[in-house]
């Protein structure tokens, strides 16, 4: 067992198992980065193959729902279930890459503004002020516009805004912590500072960050899925969630056709209420007033 | 007799909101080989900032404004951080909290917040620290060591927990150790076996005490000497017993007046008239006088000097040797 007998984090675990929707929102995702996995296996079809119509040289495009294609095909003629399937491993990478940038920015930055203070804080959190006042939209479709888009840059974009709030939780939570006895008492001790801020500080201020990873992944989804509706996010023919919504700007699509957006909509709201859900359970299993 | 630790005109500022105020002022004293020295005063008298200074552990808004802080003839203050951090804090000097429930890494094993210090400090290998950890939790009279070592901090009671501080005190054999009211959190039956504890280690590690507190009873109990703190300043200091027997400063005549005794049977304990002035408003003159019945004008424009009395020292000027003061 990767969990200590006894520890906080086994206690915390024994509170989580009791929080049914946590306990389906994990089942849930599992399930989703399960599909994402073996999506090669479980697509019928290539994601960017191109079907016609039988017997002719035209695409079968907008095809109802059949046995052929589960989930009917999209506005060039691919096979939608396929495309569902791929998106799912897209999306959770551009998710989980972002959420391990901000995650890994914003709790270096917290923990030395936290713990030094002074000038330094200062200077972080006015940067934090300025990546807060950047227009997101704005400056992710100027990116892609600049330079070639691809998912890294997409992933970087994402990570690079999006990093705030764990520095300011992290910067929180240090300036809490910090006051603590245990950590006087290691500055009694002689320890240095890089030894007091890994060994004493991360480890205690770690439950926080967890919950902050997850719902920070939720939003990073949501973003992806923004970003690619509008375009300037996950490019074809790659498929995503977002860019699989983009058919759904046509009116035609949108009245007419339902089996084209609300499967990528759907997952995605499954999805993301799964992670929230799970994120509130870690939240409370880590308080140790519940 | 060595002296362990000299503490010299040592004055501590903080910058506040409405200012800068000393918050103590020309403190000096010295503590001699294996000895307890005992910092006795009411709440905001300055012994809390004294053991912090001497630890270079003040608040960001503090700082050392003066004096020097020898510790085992070096002066700390004139070493770098990084030299301090190294060879003084934790090797020559250790401390034990007031709060044993809140001075441990809740989510480190005591074993390993234990030889952390020593690895910190001593050139061993870690099955050695470990050894070393295990002796000195023996030693402050832990039962099963070997298990305590595995468990987290939220197993052990309270009393057990302060045994591990004073043990991560001890581990490195330092020269003296300051204990901040280590028996404040702790109830009566512990406390005592706390300070027969610290008794017996003094003598087995060979360390001198610096006690911080503000219980009477303890002072008398375990202290060599005392030094008596008002309002940021020394006002009395001596071998305990002349200080018990003798009070010299109205103030420290007061506070022993408030302990109460076996043989008396009063229904109400005196009490030292008014409270301890706020740091911002500190009166002119000796600090002590708007409580003092024996102020004179003289002590209201001016603050006294430090006179000596047999074996004590007073900051008052009813021992000044031109005015031999009948009811002193």
């Amino acid at each position: 067992m990767l969990i200590k007998k006894n520890s906080f984090y086994d206690y915390a675990y024994r509170r989580f198992r009791r929080n049914k929707l946590a306990v389906i929102g994990t089942f849930i995702t599992l399930a989703f980065v399960l599909v994402a996995l073996v999506a090669p296996v479980l697509a019928p079809y290539e994601p960017s193959e191109f079907f016609f119509i039988e017997g002719q040289n035209v695409y079968n495009k907008y095809a109802s729902p059949s046995m052929e294609h589960l989930l009917g095909t999209d506005s060039l003629g691919r096979d939608v279930f396929s495309r569902l399937l791929y998106g799912a491993r897209v999306t959770m990478l551009v998710a989980l890459s972002a959420v391990i940038i901000s995650t890994v920015i914003g709790t270096i930055i917290g923990l030395v503004s936290g713990y030094f203070g002074k000038f330094l804080d200062a200077f972080f959190m006015r940067i934090v002020d300025i990546v807060i006042s950047f227009p997101v939209l704005f400056l992710l479709i100027s990116i892609s516009t600049i330079m070639d888009p691809s998912i890294w840059i997409v992933i970087l974009a994402i990570g690079l805004v999006s990093w705030t709030s764990t520095a300011r939780l992290v910067r929180g939570e240090v300036l809490r912590v910090k006051e603590l006895d245990y950590i006087v008492a290691a500055n009694a001790c002689g320890s240095s500072s890089l030894k007091i801020i890994v060994k004493h500080i991360l480890p205690n201020i770690l439950a926080p960050i967890m919950v902050q990873v997850t719902i920070g992944t939720a939003q990073a989804i949501l973003m992806e899925a923004s970003l690619s509706f509008l375009g300037v996010g996950v490019q074809q023919p790659t498929p995503s969630w977002g860019n699989m919504l983009m058919d759904a700007q046509k009116l035609l699509v949108l009245r007419d056709m339902p089996w084209i957006w609300i499967p990528p909509g759907m997952v995605t709201l499954l999805l993301v209420l799964a992670i929230y859900f799970v994120g509130d359970g870690l939240r409370d299993a880590f308080d140790p007033k519940q | 007799m060595n002296t362990i630790l000299e503490v010299k005109d040592l004055s501590v500022q903080f910058r506040t909101e409405e200012g800068s105020f000393h918050a103590i002022e020309h403190v000096s004293f010295s503590v001699q080989e294996q000895k307890t020295l005992a910092i006795v005063g009411e709440s905001g008298s300055g012994k809390s900032v004294t053991s912090l200074a001497i630890m270079q552990l003040i608040a960001e808004n503090g700082n050392i404004t003066g004096g020097e802080i020898f510790i085992d003839g070096q002066d700390i203050l004139k070493l770098s951080r990084k030299q301090v951090q190294h060879s003084i804090l934790g090797k020559k000097i250790s401390m034990i909290f007031q709060e044993p429930m809140t001075a441990l890494n809740p989510v480190i094993r005591i074993g390993e917040q234990i030889t952390e210090s020593i690895l910190e400090h001593q050139q061993v290998s870690k099955q050695e620290a470990r050894k070393i950890a295990l002796d000195t939790l023996k030693q402050v009279g832990i039962p099963s060591p070997e298990q305590r070592m595995k468990q987290y901090p939220h197993q052990l009671s309270g009393g057990m927990r302060q045994r591990v501080m004073i043990a991560m005190g001890l581990v490195t054999k330092p020269k003296i150790m300051i204990a901040d009211e280590p028996t404040t959190a702790l109830d009566v039956t512990i406390e005592a076996q706390i300070l027969n504890l610290l008794e017996e280690l003094k003598r087995t590690y060979k360390t001198s005490i610096l006690f911080v507190t503000h219980d009477l009873n303890i002072v008398a109990d375990i202290a060599d000497d005392v030094l008596v703190m008002y309002c940021g300043e020394v006002i009395e200091k001596g071998p305990v017993v002349d200080i018990f027997e003798h009070p010299r400063h109205p103030y420290t005549k007061g506070l022993l007046a408030t302990m109460p005794s076996l043989d008396q049977d009063e229904k109400v304990l005196p009490t030292i008239k008014g409270s301890v002035p706020n740091i911002s408003k500190r009166p002119q003159g000796c600090h002590f006088h708007p409580r003092c019945e024996h102020a004179t004008d003289q002590c209201r424009t001016t603050k006294p000097q430090t006179y000596q009395v047999g074996l004590q020292t007073v900051q008052c000027f009813l021992y000044a040797p031109k005015k031999e003061s009948s009811n002193a």
